[in-house]
């Protein structure tokens, strides 16, 4: 166990599994001599070569179709999309190829693919920088969707999405790669896939939510305490497939539960995650499922616009005293 | 007159080219082998089209025929253990490949035994363990993952030679352009043969593209680029002989722009509605110079008894027979319970 | 600004009144002190005089409502005084704080949208699915449950606090009603404040039935116009029993009024029978047969039934022989009749049979001794056993 920031446990997973698999390899913009305008690759070529950290010309669509066609043929490529914003140009490689080709084929196709999707808003980065669009996948049959927060969660579960052999959309946030904390050593420390944790224990109401949200219901679970309000923070972990059994645990102590992330509301994974909740747990509820995610608004440059848009601490805990309040 | 034809022709096919001369690495009877081949994909795609009238088969069927010359030249031409990428026009590609009639059948049938299980359909078939990397019906969206397995085959130094089929449409995809320009960056042994039909399903190429040669573009990219007459079975051959062999000695990719023509409708249900009485009456030359009849008159005129090439004909055309007797006959419908099965690896089902 | 007619405290023990009905409407002009309208108060229909003078705007409650004493029922104007909401209520005004000018509406990020908790249907049980899951497997008829504040959903927590009815039999809550309350504060006065001793004696009512037969010849004359008179003629032979008691003591009064108790359909009432030693059996006839009348129709007025000093309770229609009744209070005595029965009597050492009756002085001990009580319990017995003797 040691400290380690979520960049080095992206990193120290990358270099074991490289050195584990030779079939793994890494492509995007600037992942190789660059080491990732993030960090996040940084070292890796020395280490690996730069035929194994290749350097991509800005082709998402291209180069994302070419990371299907390695997965096809015995390799594991992780694809990296620099800004989730920019997945929108692969979609058609990933929605139509990737996710399907193994069914489509009759299960002929292996498709150990993996593809990186920094996602996360809060740097001024305005609307084509920061969007989180990870519900859009979870749309998709033939996808895995993990978005991890801590860094040992980040190790564990990069680790285990190369090693999967499902294509696996890997949402890490930008905000987060400088959050420390404690990360298992050793080559064997994976995270299952479809698994989510609890980060913290409560009574009164659940939490359910993913990512840099994680922390924003910490927060506020540390706040509500001082009120004598107990909350359950469930750290999803992974989106598809999505922990429910340990969701509806949760409700079934609490009754009452809101599900947050940093993404719009409007058509986010907590209007899935709130509609599969009623169709599986509707006798455990005490209160509506609520939903607190960004305003349904293009991330605005501004500083102050920006903040508005992104949820925070405080709508956590208004939407947790409205669940509350039996209205 | 020959001459005055020859004109025709070359006002469509500017790279036609007859057929006088086998190949000098092939065989009389490898030749024999290509025809009988080509038979059979014609074969089978005429019963396809009966079958898709009679409702047998759902869907969109996207024909091959007349095509037949471009799929065996190019596949002879391959290794076994290479990779290609096919597309919605791709029946011929699996046959060329090596695929069973049989299971074809099957698959267009909806059959648990069909390469698919069922699942793929006319637009998908593709016998993977033959190397075929799928079938897409996604216009050009097999470009980049033929580069990728080409990438695979680098990474892994196997030796391998990846090959993609796409259509002149696919070449006004953007993913077309930025596959080239990487494989070409990185010397990687993908050979894309355009096969140009001249028609982006219901719009002529010509209409919404000021550069007619598609080989052209390989230039701009840095990588060899050859017209070829998609007719000529032999042609095809020497040109993807040629562009492996170049692929497999590290010298990268190449652009082949194989011109045919597609003399019917953009998939068997279609009336072509688009297209005028004048440029039927003007293609209609080119049924002199379409793969059945001239590599027949080539074999004949090599010295193959007639006899023997009805023989071939009648052949191919009884396999096709059988093969539709074993799809309809002795194949079963998928039961529902294989409905979940391969989205995920492993038997994994996530509801 | 608007005024207010209120519903005055008029009786000592008066709280609340059942209004039965306005004797203005909206325009009228009224009068401080006006009698504006009829309520029922704990002793009778009275009339309410109006606290304020102006133009009647608005009736405030309607017949039937009970209302407490203090409160509002009218609002009045001044002549020509327009009424409006500002001026309306001061301390409504002052205590419901506007929304100040300049609160933006900020981003809504309220979960569940503007419109979650607004237009509700009325009626409607709100229950969360917990809850109903939860009362459905315990068996809790959901019309039971009740929300912790309401308008709330009902929640969990609400099934878990619910506690069934006690099981009952068939049975039917009936609350006081202004009359009852009165009557019930009453006699727990009394039984509290007034040790009562019953003292009970037989009387020979061969005579007083003779006497009866003779003056209902000349008019309706019950017995217990006899029986008042023969209280009201003991009592004056005992002037200082005629008494009512007061904080520390009591007091001798001049006057001797007897109440007889009157059964009603509202209730027991006891109109009063003023001075009652000086009327002669006719009169009072007359007077109590005008007062049972009223009485019986909720006529009564607080006048008639107040000033008495000694109480009559006869029960003897219903067969009853003998009882002790509890003293109406303030007065110290009260006088219950039983019924008129054939006994087999001891009459000159011969065993016979005679109609008798008995009675019972039921005193306040505070005031009296027993001696005193028999004394005058005998002296109402021998006028009855011998009527005639009223005359002496």
């Amino acid at each position: 166990m040691s400290i380690k920031t979520v960049r080095e446990a992206l990193n120290e997973a990358f270099a074991e599994e490289m050195e584990r698999d030779a079939g793994v390899f890494i492509m995007g913009c600037d992942d190789g001599v660059k080491g990732n305008p993030f960090g996040v690759t940084m070292g890796l070529a020395d280490r690996f070569g730069l035929e194994r950290v290749i350097d991509t010309p800005i082709s998402e669509p291209g180069f994302t179709g070419m990371g299907v066609g390695a997965a096809a043929t015995g390799m594991r490529p992780v694809v990296e999309i620099m800004f989730c914003d920019w997945v929108t140009l692969a979609m058609d490689q990933i929605v139509n190829m990737a996710a399907k080709m193994r069914y489509m084929f009759g299960g002929n196709v292996e498709m150990p693919l993996v593809i990186r999707v920094p996602i996360g808003a809060g740097g001024g980065q305005a609307a084509q920088h920061s969007q989180s669009l990870e519900a859009w996948f979870n749309h998709v049959p033939g996808l895995k969707i993990v978005a991890p927060y801590t860094p040992a969660d980040c190790k564990g579960l990069l680790k285990a999405a190369i090693r999967d052999n499902n294509p696996v959309m890997f949402f890490e946030n930008k905000r987060t790669y400088a959050v420390k904390g404690e990360v298992p050593d050793g080559e064997d420390y994976l995270v299952e896939i479809g698994k989510a944790a609890v980060s913290r224990e409560g009574q009164d109401v659940t939490l359910v939510t993913y990512s840099s949200m994680v922390k924003t219901c910490l927060q506020a679970a540390e706040k509500l305490e001082k009120e004598g309000i107990s909350c359950e923070v469930i750290d999803l972990r992974t989106l598809l497939p999505l922990d429910y059994d340990t969701v509806v645990a949760s409700i079934e102590k609490t009754g009452r539960v809101i599900v947050v992330h940093e993404a719009c509301k409007r058509g986010g994974m907590g209007s899935d995650i709130v509609a599969e909740i009623n169709e599986r747990a509707f006798d455990l509820l005490d209160a509506p499922p609520l939903r607190v995610g960004a305003l349904n608004i293009p991330i605005p440059y501004n500083a102050v616009l920006e903040s508005a848009v992104l949820p925070d601490v405080s709508d956590v805990i208004n939407a947790v005293h409205k669940s509350l309040s039996n209205d | 007159m020959e001459n005055e034809k020859a004109e025709q022709i070359k006002s469509i096919i500017p790279s036609y080219t007859p057929m006088r001369e086998l190949p000098e690495d092939l065989s009389l009877a490898e030749a024999k082998e290509m025809f009988y081949s080509i038979c059979q994909i014609r074969e089978f795609e005429l019963k396809v089209r009966d079958l898709w009238r009679a409702n047998k088969i759902r869907g969109m069927c996207h024909a091959y025929y007349y095509g037949e010359a471009i799929a065996v030249g190019a596949c002879h031409a391959l290794e076994k253990g290479d990779y290609i990428t096919s597309t919605h026009r791709g029946h011929g590609h699996a046959l060329a490949r090596g695929a069973s009639p049989g299971r074809m059948f099957a698959e267009l049938f909806g059959k648990a035994e069909g390469y698919n299980k069922g699942k793929g359909g006319s637009m998908h078939i593709a016998d993977v363990k033959s190397g075929i990397l799928g079938a897409t019906g996604i216009v050009g969206s097999g470009i980049a993952p033929a580069a990728g397995a080409a990438l695979s085959a680098k990474l892994q130094k196997n030796g391998k030679v990846s090959l993609s089929f796409f259509g002149d449409g696919a070449c006004n995809q953007g993913p077309f352009s930025e596959t080239l320009n990487m494989a070409a960056a990185w010397n990687l042994p993908v050979i894309f043969l355009c096969e140009y039909n001249q028609w982006a399903i219901g719009t002529d190429y010509w209409r919404v593209t000021k550069e007619h040669d598609a080989y052209k573009r390989a230039e701009g990219f840095g990588m060899p680029g050859i017209q070829i007459d998609g007719f000529n079975v032999f042609e095809v051959y020497k040109a993807v002989r040629d562009a492996a062999a170049r692929a497999r000695a590290g010298e990268g990719p190449t652009l082949i722009e194989a011109r045919y023509m597609r003399m019917l409708g953009h998939h068997v249900g279609d009336d072509q509605n688009y297209r005028d009485e004048k440029d039927l009456e003007r293609i209609s030359v080119l049924y002199d110079i379409e793969p059945v009849t001239r590599t027949r008159e080539f074999l004949e005129s090599a010295g193959v008894p007639k006899e023997e090439l009805e023989d071939i004909q009648k052949r191919a055309a009884a396999e096709i027979q059988e093969a539709i007797a074993y799809a309809d006959t002795q194949c079963h419908e998928p039961s529902l319970e294989t409905l979940y099965e391969d989205i995920y690896a492993d038997g994994e089902i996530i509801i | 600004m608007p005024k207010y007619l209120v519903l005055p405290k008029i009786g000592m023990n008066m709280e609340e009144g059942v209004i039965d009905e306005w004797l203005i409407k909206p325009g009228d002009k009224v009068e401080k002190e006006q009698i504006v309208l009829r309520a029922e108060t704990d002793k009778a229909v009275q009339d309410i005089f109006a606290t304020d003078g102006g133009i009647v705007y608005k009736l405030l409650v309607h017949p039937g409502d009970t209302v407490p004493c203090q409160e509002k029922i009218a609002i009045l104007l001044e002549e020509g005084e327009e009424y409006t909401e500002e001026t309306a209520d001061q301390n409504k005004a002052s205590a419901e704080p506007k929304p100040g000018p300049g609160t933006a509406d900020v981003p809504e990020r309220k979960p569940g949208g503007k419109a979650a908790g607004q237009e509700r249907k009325k009626g409607k049980v709100r229950i969360s699915p917990l809850a109903k899951k939860m009362a459905e497997d315990l068996g809790i008829p959901i019309e039971e449950l009740s929300p912790e504040e309401e308008g709330k959903r009902i929640v969990k927590a609400d099934v878990l606090r619910y506690e069934p009815p006690v099981p009952r039999e068939s049975s039917v809550f009936v609350p006081f009603t202004p009359r009852r309350k009165a009557i019930a504060r009453h006699m727990l006065d009394s039984v509290n404040h007034k040790p009562r001793v019953t003292l009970v004696t037989t009387v020979d009512c061969e005579n007083l039935i003779a006497f009866r037969e003779k003056l209902k010849k000349q008019t309706r004359v019950s017995y217990n116009e006899i029986i008042v008179k023969a209280c009201a003629a003991a009592l004056r032979v005992y002037p200082h029993m005629n008494c009512i008691t007061q904080e520390g003591g009591f007091c001798i009064k001049e006057d001797i009024n007897i109440g007889v108790a009157v059964d009603t359909p509202d209730g027991l009432l006891v109109p009063v029978l003023k001075k009652a030693d000086q009327k002669g059996i006719f009169e009072l006839a007359g007077e109590f047969g005008s007062l049972t009348e009223k009485a019986r129709n909720g006529q009564l007025s607080a006048e008639d039934m107040s000033g008495g000093t000694f109480s009559v309770s006869n029960v003897g229609m219903f067969g009853i022989e003998s009882f002790d009744p509890i003293i109406n209070s303030p007065e110290c005595l009260i006088l219950g009749v039983g019924c008129m029965k054939e006994t087999a009597a001891v009459v000159e050492h011969e065993i016979c049979v005679r109609t008798c009756m008995q009675i019972s002085l039921s005193f306040d001990h505070t005031v009296f001794d027993g001696a005193a009580a028999a004394k005058l319990l005998k002296a109402i017995k021998d006028l009855l056993d011998d009527p005639v003797m009223m005359l002496a």
